[in-house]
């Protein structure tokens, strides 16, 4: 017993996809002749757009966004020197603010990066002295917010009612915790926060090593957005 | 293969927010490019991340950039196709993101190729199967390729882009993306029939 011919799907579809002609083969092979019905109605499915749309009035938003804070990026503006006065204004308020995914209602954690020097007109991006603000709630006994620098340096830990450090101060009121941070180099930063009734370890390690012992704790752990400062 | 009422649309949409460029006036450009490919890179998004929520933002995220960005767009291809590189970028970070959380946060989670809120299956093949358990099959299959895969399928077939388009969004060679889609198709087939759907 032959194995059928699977030659339309070895060779055709490449060869209908580099836009050229098929040998007289798969005009006659009943099970290319299949196959190439089969791909056909898939293909004609896939042309199908699915069934979801934005949001309405989405677009205003991304406009607010545009107009709140055009000095992000600038050349636009530098075409026209007079117009960096207001980028600069403009830049000291912009955020990019970036929500988490939330664990659940008791846990969640929110970061903003806030430009350091709002004199100063730069490109886009995270830079050395930007200020990184972590807003997060977190239902427990103990609470803590922690950064790590690519996975390894601990470079901020708030654990209220210790608040502050040599770049970085926290809060903390009921659930809500605040951090700030002035992010201290180049390199990707992690934030996370965990909350538990019982007593938090205290960092050891990695960022991945930690994480791993606060959860095994019986901690809850909500991570934040990784923040790439150039 | 595109078709005519949206290469209309998308050629008018490109015209305009062309003149807006010429213009000096990149908000109102923004404006009409939102209005004509809004839409379809929500979807493009949506379909990419498998979340409803998440595409909602990178949609805002993906125009906020190109609004950044629109002084260095080069006219090499269309502002449809460059839209979409953008969308695919800040669609593969959210998936790394996403691959981080899931090792740390959700260990018991495999994130790599198994987005963590893909589509309801289809039903079984006993059921009456129409045109919309179909689609629903499908789109739950595109979820199943690989990352890469997925991304291709839905720059060729979703939104119809051209490979030359598809190369400069992807920065990838047109034949490596060819060999892409010739792979990936296979893969879709035999998916739906497993799931008794023959396409």
């Amino acid at each position: 017993m032959t194995a059928p011919c699977d030659r339309y799907e070895r060779e055709a579809l490449l060869l209908l996809e580099e836009g050229r002609p098929l040998d007289e083969h798969f005009a006659t092979c009943p099970e290319c002749l299949a196959a190439r019905a089969a791909h056909e109605r898939l293909r004609a499915a896939l042309l199908t757009p699915i069934d979801a749309a934005p949001r309405a009035g989405w677009e205003a938003g991304v406009l607010s966004a545009i107009d709140r804070a055009p000095a992000r990026r600038s050349p636009w503006a530098r075409r026209a020197p007079w117009m960096a006065g207001a980028m600069a204004a403009a830049a000291a308020v912009s955020l990019v603010v970036i929500r988490t995914r939330p664990l659940d209602d008791a846990l969640a954690l929110d970061a903003a990066v806030m430009p350091g020097d709002a004199a100063q007109v730069r490109g886009a991006g995270t830079h050395v002295g930007d200020l990184l603000q972590l807003h997060a709630r977190a239902r427990g006994r103990f609470a803590e917010l922690r950064v790590y620098r690519n996975d390894r340096e601990l470079v901020m830990r708030c654990a209220p009612p210790q608040s502050s450090g040599a770049d970085f101060k926290c809060t903390r009121d009921g659930s809500a915790l605040a951090g700030e941070l002035r992010l201290p180099s180049v390199g990707a930063f992690q934030a996370f926060v965990a909350a538990s009734d019982k007593e938090l370890p205290p960092p050891a390690s990695t960022l991945g090593e930690d994480t791993e012992r606060l959860i095994a704790s019986g901690a809850k752990v909500a991570l934040g957005p990784s923040v790439r400062v150039y | 293969m595109v078709s005519a009422a949206r290469t209309l649309a998308a050629e008018s949409a490109e015209a305009e927010a062309k003149a807006a460029l010429s213009a000096r006036d990149p908000r109102r450009a923004i404006a009409v490019l939102m209005r004509a490919y809004g839409t379809e890179l929500f979807r493009f998004c949506r379909e990419q991340l498998s979340d409803q929520e998440a595409a909602q933002d990178l949609l805002q995220v993906v125009f906020i950039q190109a609004f950044q960005s629109l002084d260095g767009y080069e006219p090499r291809s269309t502002l449809r196709a460059w839209l979409y590189g953008i969308a695919r970028h800040r669609c593969l970070d959210a998936q790394k993101n996403r691959r981080r959380w899931a090792r740390v946060v959700e260990p018991h989670h495999e994130a790599e190729g198994e987005p963590p809120d893909r589509p309801d299956a289809a039903p079984s093949g006993e059921e009456h199967l129409g045109a919309r358990d179909l689609r629903a099959a499908l789109e739950d299959c595109v979820q199943r390729l690989s990352a890469t895969a997925r991304e291709t399928v839905l720059l060729r077939f979703r939104a119809e882009l051209a490979y030359e388009e598809m190369a400069e969004a992807c920065g990838e060679k047109i034949g490596t993306l060819r060999v892409r889609v010739a792979r990936a198709l296979p893969v879709l087939r035999k998916c739906l029939e497993e799931k008794e759907m023959s396409p």
